[in-house]
């Protein structure tokens, strides 16, 4: 059995998902238009807001990642999260 | 504070600041102060290809087949990125390394300037390719008065910190005569004309290119000129991994973790910045505006253009702590994605373990094999 975890996005809306998915993948099924260039943490293009919760890197990043940011496109979502999504 | 190649100060590495301390001696690499210039230096090389690797024979077929105007559209930007990438292979060693103090920043930025070499060879490559002539494209180049005028504004930049670090080195702080004329040489100048320098060549790296690829990839979106587009995919992701490090300076001294004195000079310059990547996007608009002159190409025109040069500018500022420019939230061109994205990621990651997810990354040898059957 897959462990659900949710994505809480903007403090309203809920995406559950299974633990370890890709979070760009994610958010991108349920509609949120993420931009993203690389898909692989060089470029810093999918950058966004976390202000809650665990995530690991499939490669290291070398993009630039904020306080509070993460890059969804190389993102496996290890826990609950939150994010803002501006746009 | 003359430069100096071998620097015999005993100096702690771990404790100088990116820039204006003590000059690099020892070119280590088993510590770091800021270890993300030692993954950059790894990525790129991780990233190298050869222009020649890239078989471009069946776009001297293609351009054969080109309206007048859609060649205007083809030579344009490749002329445009000759001269960028032209300067970009030799400034960034020229104005940076004498005052650069960290060894991992010296080699990531001899690194990047190499890489940018590759770009300048693999233009001669696709021109040689597309005309007998060659010399009557670089030739223009030169007298170009659109491509100039875009041009000198990053060198600009460029060559005001080269005249003040030389005068600085040769006499240190106070007003000297020079070949430049009278010049009032104190730190805090010096470190705001770095600044500025660094976010002019952070303008480049992040926007200067953008037309001129989304150009290629329209090109090839239609079956067009596919070896040239092969070879911009992966200018454009060198491109990215030094937008990222320019980010990454930027960043690092804004948030005050390297010179607190630099910090203060980018809080200063903070408006300049603004202003300087909205008229770089002025001028890469203008620069669409005279590609499509005489007609548009299929797939793309001016207006189009211009509303992505606004958008992936929003994106970058943002990167930095700049409150958006334009406004413009959605990406009008989509399909750049496709080309903008490596090819070592996996469609859909969240089908398969992690384990496999991680494929090869240290893949060094890009091979025609590799990129021949990529399907975009
Ligand atoms: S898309 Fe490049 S870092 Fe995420
Ligand atoms: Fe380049
Ligand atoms: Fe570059």
């Amino acid at each position: 059995m897959k462990q659900k975890v949710t994505v809480t996005v903007n403090g309203s809306t809920e995406l559950v998902c299974n633990k370890n998915d890709n979070l760009l993948r994610v958010l991108e099924k349920n509609g949120y238009e993420i931009e993203y260039e690389c898909q692989e943490g060089h470029c810093g293009t999918c950058r966004t807001i976390m202000t809650d919760g665990e995530v690991e890197y499939a490669y290291e990043p070398v993009a630039y990642i904020g306080k509070n940011e993460v890059l969804p496109c190389s993102a496996i979502i290890k826990s609950d999260l939150n994010l803002t999504i501006k746009w | 504070m003359a430069y100096s190649t071998f620097s015999q100060e005993k100096n702690d590495a771990l404790q100088e600041p990116m820039f204006f301390g003590n000059p690099v001696n020892v070119a280590r690499y088993d510590q770091q102060k800021f270890e993300i210039f030692e993954k950059l230096i790894e990525k790129q090389l991780s990233f190298f290809w050869r222009p020649e690797e890239i078989d471009v024979s069946k776009d001297r077929i293609d351009y054969g087949k080109m309206s007048d105007h859609e060649r205007h559209i083809f030579i344009s930007n490749l002329k445009y990125q000759t001269l960028l990438d032209s300067i970009q292979g030799r400034s960034p060693n020229v104005a940076l390394l004498p005052l650069v103090s960290l060894p991992e920043l010296e080699t990531w930025i001899e690194t990047w300037a190499f890489s940018e070499t590759i770009h300048s060879r693999s233009y001669t490559h696709i021109i040689r390719n597309i005309t007998n002539d060659p010399s009557l494209i670089f030739d223009d180049i030169v007298g170009n008065k659109d491509i100039v005028e875009r041009a000198e504004y990053t060198s600009r930049y460029y060559d005001d910190l080269i005249n003040y670090q030389q005068a600085y080195n040769l006499h240190g702080e106070g007003v000297h005569k020079t070949d430049v004329g009278e010049l009032d040489i104190n730190m805090h100048d010096l470190k705001t004309k770095l600044y500025m320098c660094l976010m002019s060549v952070n303008v480049l790296e992040a926007i200067r290119f953008y037309v001129s690829f989304a150009c290629s990839f329209a090109f090839a979106e239609r079956g067009l000129m596919e070896g040239n587009a092969k070879i911009i995919k992966l200018i454009a992701r060198d491109e990215q991994l030094h937008l990222s490090s320019t980010q990454h300076m930027i960043n690092l001294i804004r948030s005050g973790q390297d010179d607190p004195e630099m910090a203060e000079i980018a809080e200063e310059c903070k408006q300049a910045a603004a202003d300087m990547f909205k008229e770089g996007a002025e001028q890469e608009k203008e620069w669409a505006e005279y590609l499509f002159k005489d007609g548009s190409m299929l797939g793309l025109n001016k207006e189009i253009l211009c509303q992505y040069v606004e958008y992936i500018t929003d994106v970058r500022v943002k990167a930095i702590g700049i409150d958006p420019i334009f406004n413009v939230t959605k990406n009008p061109i989509p399909w750049m994605k496709t080309w903008l994205a490596s090819d070592t990621v996996q469609v859909a990651p969240q089908e398969v373990e992690i384990s496999s997810y991680l494929v090869g990354q240290v893949d060094s040898e890009v091979n025609v094999e590799d990129l021949g059957d990529f399907e975009l």
